[in-house]
């Protein structure tokens, strides 16, 4: 690298491992983009067909079908496939946001090795000192990291329910089993847990993207200062430069 | 050599960290009344209830009321999340504004130090 | 073409304003619907489904478009993002310019031209905005026919058998929605791609414009040792 000389020294962990990632922005961005795909593909090849193969009789016929017929096993299918798919789209947004992060992350490093390239140009004795590198520079690579952990833990949670109660509960005859379900049986308790994790799990997930939301916030405030400080400290050096002090 | 206004003082970076700040009341708000509101009031709806229960529910019965709320609240608290989502992304496209204005002043100050800093050397 | 795109990119606060509007219409859509279901579910199941049709008709419809007419509103503010950066972009290779020309014409190194992503990035974001512009109009679609639907009787519709035009309704709404969502994702995919692309963009030039400075600082140097460049010096004093 032809301006090595002008790195920063190395953080210390976990900053030292974001920052050798940020140059990685283009994957993750990709990597994202790849799951919002794939999720638009499962929607018209694996849930459309489901919905199709469930609604294509009355209420009675589909609702007083035994398990394993192909209108209990379409419906499993359904539910489950809603159960992760969202949490799925949502860590590829996620993905791409953090990549969006990162890459103004790396702009605010550009910028500063900009400056530092100039100002290395400037004799010492009239060399504006180069500033630290500011807080907020951590402040959002961890509202980054921790608006991708959050996504990442409601997919977790959301494959595990799909590979866990949501099929145990729907894979039974709706009419036969799960209508007549009394209070305190394990189906009833089970539809508890399936028809309420929405209500929690979407708003987290929210959260998530607002970490992110504000981490890419910082991230500009970053980019903002360290313009300004450059053009004042150009501006200084030219008065300097003129009137040179007495 | 800077006549301008410096772009710091400029309104959208006065008034961006107040759509981050709504975004951040919007948000959470959905994350409060989801986790300690609607969850347990469907998990209790649909867990302790049957479903011949649930059907049978007259006018003015606690359980039409746990119904009506689980259906009318998701429908303004999803759109007003959102609206938590659009802030924050408003408060970015602010922040970006500045953006080229400080870039025009930077490349001004940049154009004639340039001749000082070549200068400098002789000096 | 490019000129004509940089002008456009001006009116970026425009589309950012509109998107905000579309969101700020959307929730207000939202609670109107939210005092709708209420009033829906305040009745017994009995009365709800067999005599409140258009209730139940707009509860269903609103719920199939106002998302995608949300997700718009997000998809404008997202492309006047993408337009912002596209002015940036040209501010810093302007900004690179007017550096330059305190050096003669014949002595001043190239600034980089914009990569093939930067040229791109207004037309990724002009697919997102059409992505999200279509899956409106499928909303819409959609939403008529649960209107239609749900204008039925609730038995009416579960009495409905295979082939019906009831049920191959209720068929189309389930199955289209199940595409229609992710798809309003992959449409602000692709603006975030669009975002990325300028961002991209702007690290290309600031490495490059890096090295032409630095460049440009030692041929100003070797000039004044060798010949008078009236710039250098007017500026100079």
């Amino acid at each position: 690298m032809a301006y090595q000389k002008f790195e920063d020294p190395t953080p210390p962990l976990p900053f030292r491992q974001i920052e050798k990632m940020m140059p990685l922005y283009p994957a993750l961005v990709l990597m994202g983009f790849l799951l919002l795909l794939i999720s638009f593909f499962i929607g018209l090849m694996v849930l459309a067909p489901a919905n199709l193969a469930f609604f294509a009789e009355a209420k009675e016929i589909r609702e007083s079908a035994a398990v394993g017929s192909s209108f209990v096993n379409a419906n499993v299918t359904r539910h489950v496939f809603e159960t992760w798919v969202p949490q799925f789209k949502f860590f590829g947004l996620g993905l791409m946001l953090m990549g969006i992060t990162m890459a103004l992350g790396t702009i605010a490093g550009k910028l500063r090795l900009m400056g530092k390239v100039i100002a290395s140009k400037i004799p010492a004795e009239q060399r504006p000192p180069t500033p630290a590198i500011p807080g907020r520079v951590r402040l959002f690579q961890l509202a980054a990291l921790l608006g991708i952990m959050i996504l990442l833990a409601v997919l977790i949670i959301g494959l595990v329910l799909a590979a866990g109660i949501v099929p145990a509960y729907w894979n039974h005859a709706i009419a036969g089993q799960l209508n007549p379900a009394a209070p305190g049986s394990v189906l009833l308790n089970q539809a508890g847990s399936v028809f309420s994790f929405p209500f929690w799990l979407n708003p987290l997930r929210l959260a998530g993207m607002a970490f992110l939301f504000t981490g890419i916030t910082i991230a500009l405030t970053v980019i903002i200062g360290t313009l300004n400080m450059q053009a004042k400290m150009l501006a200084e050096f030219a008065r300097r430069a003129i009137k040179p002090a007495p | 050599m800077n006549e301008k206004a410096p772009p710091s003082s400029s309104w959208p970076l006065k008034i961006f960290p107040l759509f981050s700040m709504l975004g951040w009341i919007l948000v959470s708000l959905a994350l409060v009344l989801g986790v300690f509101f609607l969850a347990p009031n469907a998990a209790q709806y649909f867990g302790e209830n049957a479903k011949a229960a649930r059907d049978a529910a007259e006018n003015g019965s606690f359980l039409l009321r746990q119904l009506q709320i689980l259906s009318a609240t998701p429908r303004w608290l999803e759109p007003l999340a959102f609206t938590g989502i659009a802030s924050f992304m408003i408060g970015i496209a602010l922040e970006f504004s500045t953006i080229p204005r400080l870039l025009v002043q930077r490349g001004n100050v940049m154009a004639r130090t340039f001749p000082l800093i070549v200068q400098a050397e002789r000096s | 073409m490019q000129i004509m795109i940089g002008k456009m990119a001006r009116m970026f606060p425009m589309l950012i304003l509109i998107g905000l509007a579309i969101v700020i219409t959307s929730l207000a859509i939202g609670i109107f619907n939210a005092q709708t279901a209420a009033a829906y579910f305040s009745e017994s199941k009995a009365v709800r489904e067999t005599s409140l049709l258009a209730q139940r008709a707009a509860l269903e419809s609103t719920g199939i478009w106002l998302p995608t007419f949300k997700f718009l509103g997000l998809g404008l503010i997202l492309g006047g993002i993408v337009m912002a950066l596209r002015l940036i972009i040209d501010r810093l290779r302007q900004a690179g310019e007017e550096v330059l020309v305190n050096l003669p014409p014949e002595h001043r190194p190239d600034l980089p031209q914009p990569p093939w992503f930067g040229l791109l990035m207004p037309m990724v974001m002009f697919i997102g905005e059409l992505i999200l512009i279509w899956s409106f109009a499928v909303g819409l679609r959609t939403a008529a026919v649960a209107r239609d639907v749900f204008a039925n009787p609730l038995p009416v519709i579960d009495s409905a058998g295979a082939g019906s035009p009831l049920l191959t309704g209720l068929q189309q709404i389930h199955a289209t929605e199940s595409w229609l969502v992710p798809l309003k994702f992959l449409g602000i995919g692709t603006e975030f791609l669009a975002i990325i692309m300028g961002l991209a963009t702007i690290i290309f030039i600031l490495t490059r414009q890096t090295a032409v400075i630095d460049q440009a600082i030692e041929i100003g140097r070797t000039l004044n040792q060798t010949e008078e460049v009236p710039a250098l010096a007017e500026a100079a004093g």
